[in-house]
């Protein structure tokens, strides 16, 4: 129990960031609990209690990318019980995490339904309703909560087009996934209800027995290669294999398929579309983030001063991000066609995503220090400024001059963004930018 | 062409207000084998990077063959070669295919020598590196690095991951490259055994600063350790000419000296009305009293 408890401590406050996440959230749930239990209601009753949960989930961020890293590492195979201890505090991080969910969300909607809080145990039937709503509102959080610390945890720990491959598939699947009469709380609960164990069981079975799983799968896949000894076609794509950018088509591939996924369903609004093609456009940006860390292995093996080294850089990322964003072009046209989207929200969709590419791929190559709050804030800024832009032009009620006067904003970002990045790579310094040995450690 | 293969003066960098190396002045020449020596935190991994132009220097320089470290030229670091503490590979390739993209950089690729070395360090060409060991993935680093038999070769611990016929068969290796002309080899280690079987001069790395730089064979002829034994319960107080470090037990002091000669402990004895017994210690016994 002790080892559960430090690790949940680590998961919920293992760094200072994470910590005044949760220390936030918690603060302003207990808030949140106090304004619905003795304020009158109003319409935002719940508007300290979304953000807290959003916090304190938040706080909780690092806890898959922590339980990846320890389940394997050696540590893992040699403690007693290491795996178990640590499958259950990632349970119990899910089922902590939700918990305020569950308490406020139904005592909010007692406190809707023009009922005081303190006549609940008064009358069986809100009781009963209300217990229903707190199991459905926890048992959807905890689902919810669950894939998302699962998809952060693929992301996390591959950080690789791999990485987004996988979770996009898991998300594919979960888009599939069976779900209950949303009308028939009843059926919501049992379907829930049913859910949660079959997920955890099938995730702790795997989980528990990885290693061995591991290690049958590593002596199938060496043998194979070993027999098989092919060798594949490199000349001319060295820069790029070191950058990481020599294959842009299994991240197109990875990108296309919820865009197949999302034209089987006839409800997909414009804004849909574009939202998700200005994340793709981005994503293929935000892979160049690794180019500085990995271009450590190019300095000593080409006539290259450090500037030399970005353009080089850059070329390489546009030889990659160019392809990605050929096929998103390609792929809006389709469904601008398929979806009979307008031909303007088609025609502004275009420098939407050359936009999305063009400040990722730059922010990206920003990154010679690793990530850190300012890298962090304009990244989330970029994303909503764009997001935005997705959103207002498929709002028909929404003004043009807003579109415009976004456009114009971000549009000189991207060279602002080049020329930080450019004097960064003037003054690269690798030691700086490994993102996981701390300067202390560097040192050694 | 004697130039030195690297020159620093004045060394010093810091992350943050925490200075990891400090005034560092030294010189590397052609032939040389230099045994980085420092505990965990010493600086050596900094030092290595300064000299590869990694990083760059809080104040002082570092040149390599001349130029500047931070702007070398591409003539210049085709004379180097480097392995990392932690390994660059790419995981996708297989070992051929690593070892081809490398070549690709050098138009000098001994692939003779790197064939060789593939199969008598067990090295399978087909292997995924994805699915090699840290001791396999080292040998490829180390194979990446001598391919084009650099005039200059950094290696930071490179046998920390091997197993002990692999080590053995690297550091004889290694001794077969020193002896090819004039390369000079810096490598880092924390396996002084290594450093005595190879290096002909040392670096001692304690807080940041070189608390020596030498000659193996002068250190351990300069360096004695001298146990002093007074004829009464305490120790007298007295000066120890030299003196590294001193440790008191009892009546008796345990001490390290530098240049220390019969001379010196016949005046030294006769001062004190103490005994004196010398010793020779070991590079590994140096080391620790130098930490002590």
């Amino acid at each position: 129990m002790k080892a559960i408890g430090r690790l949940l401590l680590v998961y919920f406050a293992g760094s200072r960031v994470t910590k005044w996440l949760t220390i936030c959230g918690l603060l302003l749930l207990l808030a949140s609990l106090y304004v619905v239990l003795y304020t009158p209601q109003t319409e935002h009753m719940l508007a300290l209690a979304v953000p807290g949960l959003i916090l304190l989930f938040c706080g909780t961020s690092l806890m898959p990318l922590t339980l990846a890293r320890l389940a394997g590492s050696h540590a893992a195979c040699i403690l007693p019980g290491a795996r178990i201890k640590l499958l259950l505090s990632a349970i119990l991080t899910v089922l902590l995490v939700t918990l305020p969910a569950g308490l406020i969300a139904p005592l909010a909607f007692v406190a809707g339904m023009s009922a005081d809080v303190s006549q609940l145990f008064a009358d069986p039937n809100l009781l009963n309703y209300t217990l229903v709503m707190a199991v459905i509102t926890y048992t959807s959080a905890c689902i919810a909560a669950f894939w998302l610390y699962v998809l952060m945890w693929v992301i996390g720990n591959e950080r690789s087009v791999n990485g987004v491959a996988k979770a996009l598939l898991i998300f594919l699947v979960l888009m599939f996934m069976p779900t209950a009469d949303r009308e028939d709380p009843g059926a919501m609960m049992r379907a829930n209800l049913l859910q949660i164990p079959v997920v955890l069981l099938v995730f702790s079975a795997g989980f528990l027995l990885w290693p061995r799983i591991r290690r049958a799968l590593a002596g199938r896949f060496q043998a194979r290669a070993t027999k098989s000894g092919t060798t594949r076609e490199l000349a001319g794509r060295e820069i790029d294999l070191v950058l990481g950018n020599s294959q842009p088509w299994p991240l197109t591939v990875a990108l296309l398929l919820p865009l197949v996924v999302l034209s089987r369903s006839d409800e997909v609004h414009a804004s849909t579309w574009l939202f998700y093609l200005t994340i793709a456009s981005t994503l293929s940006g935000a892979m160049t983030g690794q180019a500085p860390e990995r271009s450590r292995a190019l300095w000593l093996r080409g006539d290259w001063s450090r500037p030399a080294l970005f353009e080089a850089v850059e070329k390489s990322a546009w030889r990659h991000n160019g392809r990605v964003l050929m096929v998103l072009f390609v792929a809006l046209l389709a469904i601008g066609i398929y979806a009979k989207i307008p031909l303007a929200i088609v025609a502004v969709g275009g420098p939407l995503l050359i936009l999305g590419t063009v400040l990722s791929t730059y922010l990206g190559l920003t990154l010679t220090r690793g990530v850190r709050w300012a890298e962090a804030t304009l990244g989330v800024a970029v994303m909503l400024i764009l997001m935005s832009i997705a959103w207002l032009m498929s709002d028909p009620d929404a003004h043009m001059a807003w579109v415009v006067g976004l456009f114009l904003a971000v549009s000189p970002l991207p060279a602002v963004f080049r020329r930080v990045a450019r004097n960064r790579w003037a003054h690269i310094d690798w030691s700086e930018c490994r993102r996981e040995v701390q300067p202390a450690l560097r040192a050694g | 062409m004697n130039e030195p293969a690297v020159q620093a003066a004045q060394l010093r960098k810091t992350f943050g207000p925490r200075a990891v190396l400090q005034d560092l002045t030294f010189e590397v020449r052609p032939g040389e084998v230099i045994g980085v020596l420092g505990k965990n935190g010493a600086g050596k991994t900094t030092l290595l990077e300064l000299m590869l132009g990694y990083t760059t220097p809080t104040s002082g320089h570092v040149r390599i063959f001349g130029h500047e470290a931070q702007s070398l030229s591409g003539d210049i670091k085709r004379r180097v070669g480097f392995v990392p503490q932690q390994d660059e590979l790419l995981n996708q390739l297989t070992v051929a295919e690593q070892l081809r993209v490398i070549a690709s950089f050098y138009p000098s690729w001994d692939h003779e020598l790197i064939s060789r070395l593939c199969v008598s360090w067990n090295v399978n060409p087909q292997a995924r590196i994805k699915s090699m060991s840290v001791g396999e993935r080292q040998k490829l680093s180390i194979l990446l690095a001598f391919g084009h038999r650099p005039d200059l070769l950094i290696l930071d611990e490179p046998v920390a991951s091997l197993d002990p016929v692999a080590r053995r068969q690297f550091l004889e290796e290694l001794v077969e490259l020193s002896a090819e002309g004039q390369r000079a080899i810096v490598f880092s280690t924390h396996i002084v055994s290594d450093i005595e079987r190879l290096a002909s001069r040392v670096w001692i790395l304690k807080e940041g600063r070189l608390c020596w730089e030498g000659e193996l064979e002068s250190l351990k002829d300069s360096v004695s350790r001298l146990h002093i034994r007074s004829g009464g319960s305490s120790v007298p107080s007295f000066e120890i000419p030299g003196a590294i470090n001193r440790r008191t037990q009892g009546p008796a002091v345990t001490a390290l000296v530098r240049d220390w000669t019969d001379e010196a402990q016949q005046a030294f004895e006769q001062k004190y009305s103490v005994t004196v017994t010398r010793e020779s210690p070991g590079l590994e016994e140096i080391f620790l009293e130098m930490h002590r």
